[in-house]
């Protein structure tokens, strides 16, 4: 059960949480999400066939209740909380907890907003107008490339060295050729916010520039699928871009300037953490209700000291796992878009959160045991889920690498300065 | 046309057992602090009732409930979903009512806001289960009562309502001003919108305490019950298991339905 009584949430997140439980517990099937998640993906899987798997009933439901479009901007008709990080992460970690994997079929959509501050507004009126009136419109993010992946989001910035010469202007327009590796939504989005590397010998922090990709346009295509565990909704995929080309209207930012807007999005991201703890607090309280039914010696295993001990250490995890995003999202909404209050929360809480995750894992091994690697258990689709997230937003080791360049290049133990984020 | 639908603040229905702790001595439950709010379930059918009659031909819907602390949330709901105003009788005096002391309240209330062409209520709360609230108003204010409403067509001063039977389903008149009860047959209330949500979130409901509604404290809550709850607590479950044996399994049959006719059971 969410905990609502915290300071961060008013009243009127908490009247947007309960509508987001109702939702969830009205509409959402576990059971039919997990077979779906549960139905093999061939590797070369086209766009029409991962959208054909996709749960369109129960997105459409959530658009009819206007949870979908909850972020977008109300000259939009959407329902204007796209700053509203804390908000929108009750919402996230709500969906998170009744709806397993239908949190990041919200989320994906909901960090993309902040990006269309940047967008020219003919765009985000194309864009968005599609999205509001076509239930089945996704939209997604690209960053990473097959042989640029952490480099790209821990910019060593050495002049040339990372990232492929993806987009070449060529008049009015921009030529893509090339391949964009790890892409969630990818292969189901119709509108893809994509980072492209457009002067050939900088280093990267100064030539990227972020683009609204249509893939409905000739030239873009699905290369292969990564079937990736707890990314089954949704999927995740290469793309491959061939002589596609856009307007220069469809840039979002000045060129080469894709890491300002990026800095936007980087509080849209803590949003998936939000879902994902949502599962977690599910997880546990599933391992919990084992620990105190399952008899062994004659008195339930949570009475065992080494099982009740790690039932208690996991909930003191994911509790205050949960007290640093809400804390981190309040900051983000204290100073406004792309700037934050505390540089060092956002790569301190994607370590953390990967810990947590992985420590609850090893805890649940440990209280199912000899169940814990049985199907019939939720806990395997749980462990798919929060693996799904363990590989998200750089790993947690670089995480912490870069916070403590951070932290030793300022002098300070709470850096607030935004631009430290990308400096190296 | 005036609609005031009454509305319970409970526990949600859906908290787990261990949520609880009964308190023999105090004759209650007590929640644990995690425990969500909610408005009783069959009364949000009652808001979803009204809101059909304004979307078919306007009104205005009031929501009024009872209590102390009420939850902002929770009572603001039928607000998000689409009604017009929310009273509330807020005050330690309410506090530990049964259902007379509850109707003789809400009933004081629904006088006081004067023109009421239809009053709704859930069938019961799904709390205390009890299903007197509405009845009560009905005999507080003098008025024609339908129970167990599964569709409520208005026109003008009369109400045409299919009401749940045993077996389906029977169709009255009634004139009104009149109190009707919804059952949940009525079909699934809206969800709240978004849009209703961010607009009320600055509205401060009127709040009505004992006085303002011309009674006593000692008429109110917990002074003015009739009923007296004698004891709380869990019901114990205790069984005691027989091994039946015989040489073969005719004989141990046989010595089973011996043992049946003994316990009466056969």
């Amino acid at each position: 059960m969410i905990d609502l009584n915290l300071p961060y949430l008013t009243e009127e997140h908490k009247s947007l949480a309960m509508l987001m439980k109702e939702f969830c517990e009205r509409e959402v099937d576990l059971k039919k999400l997990n077979e779906i998640a549960d139905q093999v993906i061939p590797p070369n899987a086209t766009s029409a066939e991962l959208r054909a798997r996709m749960p369109w009933d129960l997105v459409s439901k959530a658009h009819d209740a206007g949870l979908r479009q909850i972020a977008a901007p109300t000259e939009f008709g959407g329902g204007g909380y796209g700053e509203d990080h804390v908000g929108l992460g009750v919402m996230a970690e709500v969906a998170g907890y009744y709806g397993g994997q239908l949190g990041r079929l919200f989320t994906i959509a909901w960090k993309q907003m902040a990006a269309f501050a940047y967008t020219k507004k003919d765009i985000a009126e194309e864009v968005l107008g599609d999205y509001m009136n076509d239930r089945k419109t996704m939209l997604g993010a690209s960053i990473t490339e097959p042989n640029s992946g952490s480099d790209y989001l821990f910019p060593y910035d050495e002049p040339g060295v990372t990232g492929q010469y993806l987009a070449k202007k060529e008049g009015d327009e921009w030529v893509f050729n090339g391949d964009k590796m790890f892409c969630t939504a990818g292969g189901v989005s119709n509108y893809l916010m994509l980072m492209a590397r457009t002067e050939p010998k900088g280093p990267i922090s100064k030539s990227v520039t972020q683009f609204v990709i249509d893939t409905r346009r000739p030239g873009w295509s699905v290369a292969r699928v990564n079937d990736m565990m707890g990314n089954e909704l949704v999927t995740n995929v290469q793309m491959h871009f061939e002589n596609y080309r856009i307007p220069d209207r469809y840039r979002e930012g000045p060129v080469n300037g894709a890491f300002d807007v990026m800095k936007s999005r980087l509080a849209g991201k803590s949003l998936h953490m939000f879902a994902v703890i949502g599962w977690a607090e599910r997880t546990w309280e599933d391992m919990k209700e084992y620990a105190l039914s399952r008899i062994q010696g004659g008195k339930p295993i949570v009475q065992h000291p080494n099982v009740g001990m790690l039932v208690a250490e996991t909930d003191c995890m994911i509790r205050h796992c949960r007290l640093f995003l809400y804390q981190d999202a309040w900051e983000w909404q204290q100073i406004g878009q792309g700037q934050m209050r505390d540089v060092l929360g956002w790569y301190y809480i994607n370590w953390y959160i990967k810990r947590v995750l992985m420590r609850l894992i090893e805890a649940g091994l440990e209280i199912y045991g000899g169940m814990a690697p049985q199907k019939e258990l939720a806990f395997e689709h749980w462990v798919r889920l929060h693996l799904s997230i363990m590989h998200g937003g750089s790993t947690g080791g670089l995480s912490l690498v870069k916070a403590a360049n951070i932290m030793a290049r300022s002098g300070s133990p709470r850096p607030s300065d935004s631009n430290a984020l990308y400096e190296t | 046309m005036n609609i005031v639908v009454c509305i319970k603040e409970i526990y949600d229905p859906e908290a787990t057992i261990e949520s609880f702790r009964l308190d023999g001595a105090a004759k209650t439950l007590v929640s644990s602090a995690k425990v969500l709010k909610v408005v009783n379930p069959f009364d949000e059918q009652a808001v979803e009732a009204a809101l059909r009659i304004k979307d078919k031909m306007g009104a205005k819907v009031t929501v009024l409930s009872l209590g102390n602390n009420l939850d902002r949330v929770v009572v603001k709901k039928p607000l998000h979903m689409g009604a017009d105003e929310l009273i509330l009788l807020e005050d330690e005096a309410y506090v530990g009512g049964d259902s007379w002391s509850t109707a003789k309240a809400l009933s004081s209330a629904i006088q006081k806001i004067g023109e009421c062409d239809l009053v709704l209520c859930g069938r019961q709360a799904a709390d205390s289960n009890a299903g007197q609230t509405g009845l009560g108003i009905a005999e507080f204010l003098g008025l024609s009562c339908v129970t167990l409403a599964r569709k409520i067509d208005v026109d003008v001063d009369r109400a045409l309502i299919e009401r749940v039977i045993t077996d389906g389903y029977e169709t009255v008149e009634v004139t009104l001003p009149a109190v009707v009860t919804v059952s949940n047959e009525l079909g699934q209330a809206r969800y709240p919108s978004i849009k209703n949500i961010a607009k009320s979130n600055a509205m401060k409901p009127v709040i009505w305490k004992p006085s303002d509604i011309g009674l006593g404290p000692e008429e109110c809550g917990a002074s003015g019950r009739r009923l007296q709850a004698i004891d709380l607590f869990l019901p114990v479950f205790e069984a005691t298991c027989e091994i039946v044996k015989g040489e073969t399994l005719q004989e141990a049959a046989q010595n089973l339905a011996v043992r049946l006719r003994e316990e009466r059971i056969l």
